[in-house]
C-alpha cells in the first residue's frame, strides 16, 4: 500500500459504522421511490462525522479515501447478507449499481460481481483499482483522486479510462456467460 | 487467469489503439496479439466499450455516481388508504416522501398527507404523534397547520405519515412570477414569510429547511398573497436534517437545497443551529426572489465541492447581481445572510421589521461595516496592543463625547425654542451664551480627556477609559467658579460617560455636585433642579440604593404634582414610574403595582407608546408581572420594551441591554429557556464587543446565559461561563464579595451536576472556609455547606458529609424556616446521603437515619415528625 492509502484503524471504523448505518437506513426506506447513490451516503457520513470530536483523518480527501473503501465493504456486506437471506426462496434481490457504462446491453452491475472483479484488478494493478474505488464509491473528481494518490491528473484519466473499459468488458463477459 | 503483465500489456495496447483511427486498429491488433487470443479478446472488449462511449469523455463523478440502483426505482404505486385517510391523488414527491391529497373521515376534511420513508423504530409513530401535538398548536395564518401524525401500514410496511392543511397555491417563486409581483410587493411577501417563521420561533420550533419550495402562496390575481410555510418542525420530527433528503434525492437536487443551508448547518453540528439559521435561509430566499439568482454559483459542482464553496466563500454581492438593489435592500439581504450567526438579524421578526422600515422609507438599522465597527473588531482582537497605542481609546472618547453632548444639545435647543417665543431679544443673547457654554464644555472635555493621555508615559499604557474620566473629574474642582452652568454641563457629561461604563458610584459624585449647584443657583423647586434630582435618583437606583432614592423621588413627585408644563408632566411621570420601580425592586409589589400601572397608562397617553420613558414603564411593569407570576403579560411587556429600545436606541445601547436582560429573565422565569438562550447569546456577543467583557451588563448577561444553559442541562457551556464570571468578580471585587461567592457556588453546583465531585470539592473546600469567616450566619453559607456535603457524600467521605449536611440543615432551618424550599432541598440531600451511605456501608446504620429524616422533606404533608438524629 502506498502512503496515501488509509490503513484500517479507528478512523476507518467510525466511517464504516456511519456508512453502514446510513446504508441500512436507506435500505429500510426502500419502500418508496428512490435511488441509491453511494456518494450521497458518503457525503452524508462526512457531514455527520466532520463535526465529531474524534474526527482524525487529515482532510476531506483522506476521509473520502477511507469512505470509498468503507462504502464498498458496506455495500458488499449488505449484498451478501441479502443473498444469504433470500437464497432459499430463489428470487432474492440482486443488488445492482447502474450507470458505470453507457452500453445499453450492460446497464446494471451486480455489486458482488463488481467487488470480485475489483479484487482481481487489485492484484493486476492496484492503482487502477484504487482509482475506480475512489471514483465510484466516494465520488472523487479526477483532480481529487490525483491528489489522494499523488499522481498527475493525466495518469488518473488514463487509469480510469482503461480500468473502466476492462471492468466493463469483464462484467459483460461474465453476464453473457451466465445467460 | 490474467497476470499483472498481461493486464499491463492489454492496457498499453488499448491506449495505443485509442490513439489511432479505428480502421487501423485490426492490423495493429493482429501484429501485437499474434497467437494471444485472450489478450486480443480483452483489448477488443475494452475498445468496444470505449467505442460505445465514443467521445471517451470521462463522465464526471456526478454522471457516474448520480446513477442509481435501477431496481430501487420501482414504485409500489399509490395506496388507497393510509390509516383513516382515503387517498385521492398524488400531489407531488420530494426529498421527504410522497404527498397525497386525501380525505379524512372525522372531521371530514381534505388534507395533504405526507408519507415519509419508513424509518425503522416502532416507537416512531408514537413520537410523531406527540410531536404533531406540539406542532398542531402552531396556529398561524402563515404556517400550514399540522393536524395529525402517526404511522400506518402501507404496502405491508409501517410508514410514518403527517396530515396537514391542504393549500391551494403555488410555490413562492412561481407565485411571484405568475402574479408579476413588483420588487416592493416581493419584499412584503418575504416579510410575511418572516412573520410566520417568527411565530414558530417564539414556540421554539426551528424550520431548518426553508426554501421557496417549502412555501406555498395562496392569493388572487394582483394580491401580494398569503404565504403558507410547509413542513415546519418536520426536520425535528424526523430527527434528520439531511439523511432523508440526501439518500432520496438526486445530487443536483440536494445541491439546490444546500443553497439555503446556513454555514453552521453545513458544518453538521446541530447544536449550533438556531433561529438564526432560518434567518439565513430567509436571506437566501429574499436574494433569489428579488434578483432571480441564488447567492452562490454551484452549477456543476459535486456535493462536497458545493459544501466547501458554501462554507468557505463569500456569497455574491447583491449589487453585483442587480445594480438596482445596491442600497438598503442589498444590505438587509446581506445582513440576513451573514456567515457568522451573530452578524445576522437575531430574529426573523427583526428581519421582517427591517424590510418594513425600508418599505416605509424609514432608515434601516443594518449598516455596512463602518470604520467604527472595524475599529471595534480590531480592538476586540488586539486589546492590549491598541490600549498601549491609545488610539482606540482616543477615538472611543471622541465618540462618546459626540453622542453624549448631542443629547444635551437636543435638550437645550428645546429650551431655546420655548424661550424664543417669550422674548426674541433675549433669545439672541441666550443662543450666544449657550453656544459659548457648549464650546467651553467641549474644550474642557477634549483637552482634559484626550490630551491627558500620553501613550509615552508608562502608567498610561494600560490606562482605562474609567481612569481617564476620573482623572478629568478631579480637575473640575475650582475651574468653573464663575461659570456654574458650564460646570453643570461638564459634570453631567462626565456622569453620563461614567454611567455608560457602568461606573455608577463615580457618576453619583458628579450628579450630587450638579444637584448642589442647581439648588444653589436656581432654587430647590426649579425645573432644572428637578432634572438633577431625577438624574441622581436614577443613578442611586442603578446602584440598588433604593432607600436613598425613594425620598428624592417622593420630593420630585410632590414638587411636580401641580405642574402643567409638558416637561414638568413628563418629569413627574418619570419620577412616579421610578418610585414604582423602587417599590418593585424592594419587593413591595402591592405598592408597586397600582403606581406602575397608572404611570404606564398616563405615559402612553401623554408621551406615546414609543417614547423612551414609556418604554421604561413598560419594562418595569413587565418585570412586576413576571414577579407576580403573570408570565404571559410579563413576557409580552418585556419584549415590547426590548424591541422599542432597539428601535429607539439601537441594539447595543446599555439601556437596550438592560431591557434585553429583563426580557430574557422573563422568558427564563416563564420556563421558556430555549428562547431566552438565543436572545441572551446574541446580546452577550454584542455587549462583549461594544461594552467590553467586564462591563456589569456583560457580566450579568453572561450570568443569565450560564443559568439558562444549566437549566437546559448544557453543563459544559454553563461551566465555562461560570468560570469566567467567577474570575471577573474575583478580580474586580475580591474573593469575599458576595457576587464572587455566588459565582463560586454556581460553578460548584454545575460541577456537581456534571458528577465532577472531586473538582467541585477542591473549590468548595475553599469556599466553606471563606464563607464560614465572612457570612457564617447567612443562609447562603447554608447552601454552600449543603452542596459541599453532598459532594463529600458522592465521593464516599460519609462522616464529613453528614456533618456538613447537618450543619447546613440547621442553619437553613434557623434562617429560612423549616418549610423553605432550600431547607427541604438540603434535607432531601441529607436523606440521599444516608441512602447512599447505607448502600455502600450498611454497617453504619444510616438506613434508620434516612427513615427518620425522610418525612421532613415534605413537612406539610407529613405529621410533625418525631425524627431526631
Amino acid at each position: 500500500m502506498d502512503s496515501s492509502t488509509p490503513s484500517p484503524g479507528e478512523a476507518f471504523d467510525a466511517v464504516y459504522a456511519e456508512l453502514r448505518r446510513l446504508a441500512a437506513a436507506w435500505w429500510r426506506a426502500r419502500a418508496g421511490p428512490q435511488t441509491l447513490q453511494p456518494t450521497a451516503l458518503v457525503h452524508e457520513a462526512y457531514l455527520k462525522l466532520a463535526g465529531s470530536p474524534g474526527a482524525n483523518w487529515r482532510d476531506e480527501e483522506h476521509f473520502r479515501a477511507l469512505a470509498a473503501r468503507a462504502m464498498r465493504q458496506a455495500l458488499v456486506s449488505y449484498a451478501r447478507s441479502k443473498s444469504a437471506e433470500k437464497r432459499g426462496g430463489g428470487d432474492w434481490d440482486r443488488i445492482t449499481l447502474s450507470g458505470i457504462g453507457t452500453d445499453p446491453g450492460v446497464r446494471d452491475f451486480d455489486v458482488l460481481a463488481l467487488n470480485e472483479l475489483l479484487d482481481t484488478l487489485e492484484t493486476l494493478n492496484e492503482r487502477h483499482a484504487r482509482v475506480v474505488e475512489l471514483r465510484f464509491f466516494a465520488g472523487l473528481t479526477e483532480p481529487e483522486i490525483a491528489r489522494v494518490l499523488g499522481v498527475s491528473e493525466r495518469t488518473v484519466q488514463s487509469d480510469w479510462r482503461a480500468a473502466r473499459a476492462w471492468l466493463h468488458h469483464r462484467l459483460s463477459e461474465s453476464s453473457n456467460d451466465e445467460s | 487467469m490474467t497476470s499483472p503483465e498481461q493486464y499491463q500489456k492489454a492496457v498499453e495496447l488499448f491506449e495505443q489503439c485509442l490513439a489511432m483511427p479505428p480502421e487501423d486498429r485490426p492490423a495493429a491488433l493482429d501484429a501485437a496479439c499474434a497467437g494471444d487470443d485472450a489478450l486480443r479478446r480483452d483489448v477488443e472488449g475494452m475498445l468496444a466499450f470505449a467505442q460505445a462511449d465514443d467521445t471517451l469523455d470521462v463522465p464526471s463523478s456526478r454522471s457516474v455516481l448520480d446513477a442509481a440502483i435501477a431496481d430501487a426505482r420501482d414504485d409500489d404505486g399509490m395506496p388507497e388508504v393510509v390509516g383513516e385517510y382515503t387517498v385521492l391523488r398524488e400531489l407531488g414527491r420530494g426529498g421527504m416522501g410522497v404527498v397525497y391529497e386525501a380525505q379524512q373521515a372525522e372531521p371530514r376534511r381534505s388534507v395533504a398527507l405526507k408519507v415519509l420513508p419508513e424509518l425503522g423504530a416502532a416507537r416512531l409513530g408514537m413520537r410523531l404523534r406527540q410531536e404533531a401535538h406540539v406542532l398542531g398548536q402552531l396556529s398561524h395564518p402563515g404556517i400550514a397547520r399540522i393536524y395529525d401524525a402517526g404511522s400506518a401500514t402501507v404496502h405491508g410496511r409501517s410508514m410514518p405519515y403527517i396530515a396537514m392543511e391542504l393549500i391551494d397555491g403555488g410555490t413562492l417563486d412561481a407565485y411571484a412570477d405568475e402574479h408579476a409581483l413588483s420588487v416592493l410587493q416581493r419584499l412584503e411577501l418575504i416579510a410575511r414569510v418572516a412573520d410566520a417563521v417568527q411565530a414558530a420561533h417564539t414556540r421554539g420550533i426551528i424550520h431548518r429547511d426553508l426554501k421557496p419550495h417549502n412555501v406555498l402562496v395562496a392569493g388572487q390575481a394582483g394580491d401580494i398573497g398569503q404565504p403558507k410555510i410547509l413542513d415546519f418542525g418536520v426536520a425535528r420530527l424526523t430527527n434528520a436534517d439531511l439523511l432523508v433528503t440526501s439518500v432520496r434525492t438526486e445530487t443536483s437536487q440536494l445541491v439546490g437545497t444546500l443553497q439555503y443551508m446556513s454555514p453552521e448547518q453545513l458544518a453538521g453540528d446541530s447544536r449550533h443551529v438556531d433561529a438564526r439559521s432560518d434567518v439565513y435561509a430567509l436571506g437566501v430566499i429574499a436574494c433569489e426572489l428579488l434578483t432571480g439568482t441564488r447567492p452562490f454559483e454551484l452549477e456543476g459542482l459535486s456535493l462536497l465541492e458545493a459544501i466547501s464553496r458554501l462554507r468557505d466563500s463569500q456569497p455574491k454581492r447583491i449589487a453585483s447581481i442587480d445594480r438596482s438593489l445596491s442600497g438598503d435592500v442589498a444590505l438587509i439581504i446581506e445582513t440576513a445572510m451573514a456567515h457568522a450567526p451573530d452578524r445576522r438579524y437575531a430574529t426573523a421578526a427583526e428581519f421582517a421589521a427591517e424590510i418594513r422600515r425600508f418599505l416605509r422609507n424609514e432608515p434601516i438599522f443594518a449598516r455596512p461595516p463602518s470604520a467604527t465597527y472595524k475599529l471595534g473588531r480590531f480592538v476586540a482582537r488586539n486589546r492590549t496592543l491598541v490600549t498601549a497605542a491609545g488610539v482606540a481609546l482616543t477615538l472611543l472618547i471622541a465618540g462618546l463625547i459626540g453622542t453624549t453632548y448631542g443629547l444635551f444639545e437636543a435638550r437645550r435647543s428645546e429650551a431655546l425654542a420655548r424661550e424664543a417665543e417669550a422674548d426674541a431679544e433675549t433669545n439672541a443673547q441666550t443662543a450666544e451664551r449657550e453656544a459659548a457654554k457648549a464650546t467651553a464644555i467641549n474644550d474642557f472635555l477634549l483637552q482634559d480627556l484626550l490630551e491627558g493621555i500620553d501613550p509615552a508615559r508608562n502608567e498610561d499604557r494600560d490606562i482605562t477609559m474609567r481612569a481617564v474620566l476620573e482623572r478629568a473629574a478631579e480637575r473640575i474642582e475650582g475651574r468653573f467658579d464663575d461659570q456654574p452652568d458650564v460646570e453643570v454641563g461638564v459634570r453631567l457629561t462626565l456622569g453620563n460617560m461614567l454611567e455608560a461604563l457602568g461606573q455608577h458610584s463615580s457618576a453619583e459624585v458628579q450628579y450630587r455636585a450638579v444637584l448642589a449647584l442647581q439648588e444653589a443657583r436656581l432654587g430647590p423647586e426649579a425645573d432644572d433642579t428637578m432634572l438633577a434630582l431625577n438624574v441622581l435618583a436614577t443613578c442611586l437606583m442603578f446602584q440598588a440604593n433604593f432607600e436613598e432614592a425613594m425620598p428624592l423621588l417622593l420630593r420630585q413627585v410632590e414638587v411636580l404634582s401641580a405642574t402643567e408644563t409638558q416637561e414638568g408632566i413628563t418629569l413627574r411621570l418619570q419620577a412616579l414610574g421610578n418610585l414604582g420601580t423602587a417599590y418593585l425592586q424592594t419587593g413591595r409589589y402591592d405598592e408597586a403595582a397600582p403606581i406602575l400601572e397608572q404611570t404606564l397608562e398616563q405615559k402612553r397617553a401623554v408621551l406615546g407608546d414609543r417614547d423612551l420613558s414609556t418604554l421604561t414603564s413598560v419594562l418595569n411593569l413587565g418585570g412586576l408581572y413576571v414577579a407576580l407570576g403573570r408570565y404571559d403579560r410579563g413576557v409580552e411587556l418585556s419584549r415590547e420594551a426590548y424591541e422599542g429600545r432597539i428601535e429607539a436606541l439601537g441594539a447595543y445601547d446599555v439601556r437596550t441591554m438592560r431591557a434585553l436582560r429583563n426580557y430574557t429573565w422573563a422568558l427564563s422565569t416563564a420556563s421558556r429557556a430555549d428562547e431566552a438562550k438565543d436572545i441572551i447569546g446574541l446580546g452577550l456577543a454584542g455587549a462583549e464587543q461594544r461594552l467590553g467583557p467586564d462591563h456589569p451588563t456583560t457580566v450579568s448577561l453572561r450570568t443569565q446565559l450560564a443559568g439558562v444553559h444549566r437549566e437546559l442541562e448544557e453543563y459544559e457551556q454553563a461551566e465555562a461561563h461560570y468560570r469566567e464570571i467567577h474570575q471577573h468578580y474575583l478580580q474586580t471585587n475580591g474573593e469575599a464579595h458576595y457576587m464572587t461567592l455566588g459565582a463560586a457556588y454556581d460553578l460548584g453546583t454545575t460541577l456537581h451536576y456534571m458528577d465532577r465531585h472531586d473538582e467541585a470539592l477542591v473549590l468548595l473546600k475553599q469556599q466553606v472556609a471563606l464563607e464560614g469567616g465572612v457570612r457564617a450566619g447567612h443562609s447562603h453559607y447554608g447552601l454552600t455547606l449543603a452542596l459541599y456535603g453532598i459532594c463529600l457524600s458522592k465521593t464516599g467521605q460519609f462522616e464529613e458529609a453528614e456533618r456538613a449536611l447537618l450543619d447546613a440543615v440547621e442553619l437553613l432551618e434557623s434562617t429560612l424556616g423549616p418549610g423553605h424550599r432550600s431547607t427541604r432541598t438540603a434535607i432531601a440531600q441529607l436523606v440521599q446521603h444516608y441512602d447512599d451511605c447505607h448502600a455502600a456501608e450498611p454497617e453504619r446504620g444510616c438506613d434508620a437515619k434516612a427513615e427518620a429524616w425522610r418525612p421532613r422533606i415534605n413537612p406539610r404533608q407529613e405529621p410533625e415528625a418525631n425524627a431526631s438524629t
